[in-house]
């Protein structure tokens, strides 16, 4: 496909997703897709298969409402399609979780092979809980800041 | 310009930031170059003018450093007037003895041959983790 075809896929995409539909996107993604999150929170990693599908679940149940996200800007040169997106959601515990993403999406023949994705990680932390994969050990000391 | 010479313009600026040159990437700015840093920390906010981004953001992050920072670019992708560069800066120990080596996304946007704006999306928590603030926000807090 071409870069304007991949855009276009993109776009469709996240008009469904601005109205909370997730349903396109995720028939989009392709049997070996690969979610690459930046950053070091406990979300962070590289999540592949079963593993994608868990990562969402694990999102998702922080929500309490309909999670939408609107693209503020796409561009697509060859497979590579970015997406600046703004995230809309309240938490299950009442916090506004309004990340500002950046996404940088593979494509080949119509599906998405992977995505890397960029966001305010410190809005994760305060506002996400733990996934089910990194429950908070006992000893484990909060991080020292030297700033804010 | 075209994107693809848009691109190639990152493309020279980052060979340099490879070898912790930042000069070309300078060079490129506008006079009215604006860099925004996203989140709450105590760094976000949009550096408006590049003098700004001078004096206010690289002066003093390079300022907590204690070697100088090379970043390497990991992607390069375009269209119009924009570029979307992935980077990483490689690991450098800062003054209050800690670690930062930051990885970034930024979408550059063009105006006539020159950089008119940069959005950063980078790991906010490690900078709330790595670095103090800036003598200006300390400044702004005192008043």
């Amino acid at each position: 496909m071409t870069a304007a075809e991949n855009k276009q896929l993109m776009k469709g995409l996240f008009e469904e997703l601005a109205k909370g539909n997730s349903r396109p996107y995720l028939a989009a993604l392709s049997s070996d897709f690969e979610l690459t999150v930046t950053g070091q929170t406990p979300w962070s990693g590289t999540f592949k298969g079963d593993k994608v599908r868990e990562f969402y679940a694990a999102v998702w149940a922080n929500y309490a409402d309909r999670y939408t996200t609107m693209a503020v800007n796409i561009l697509a040169d060859g497979d590579t399609v970015v997406v600046e997106s703004r995230g809309c959601v309240t938490t299950v515990r009442g916090d506004l979780y309004d990340n500002q993403y950046c996404l940088i999406f593979e494509l080949k023949n119509g599906k998405i092979l992977s995505q890397r994705e960029y966001a305010d990680t410190l809005l994760v932390d305060r506002v996400l809980g733990r996934p089910p994969w990194a429950q908070a050990h006992p000893a484990e000391a909060p991080k020292a800041r030297v700033g804010a | 310009m075209s994107a693809a010479e848009n691109k190639a313009a990152m493309q020279a600026v980052f060979a340099a930031l490879a070898e912790g040159n930042g000069r070309p990437f300078l060079a490129l700015m506008a006079d009215d170059f604006t860099w925004i840093v996203p989140g709450r920390t105590a760094w976000s906010r949009a550096y408006e003018g590049r003098d700004t981004c001078v004096s206010e953001l690289f002066g003093p992050l390079y300022a907590q450093f204690t070697e100088r920072q090379r970043i390497d670019a990991l992607s390069f992708t375009a269209e119009g007037d924009r570029v979307i560069v992935e980077c990483k800066g490689r690991p450098v120990r800062t003054m209050s003895g800690g670690v930062y080596g930051n990885e970034y996304c930024y979408v550059c946007r063009f105006e006539d041959g020159r950089l008119k704006s940069l959005r950063e999306y980078l790991d906010t928590e490690m900078i709330a983790t790595e670095l103090a603030p800036p003598p200006w926000a300390v400044a702004a807090a005192a008043n």
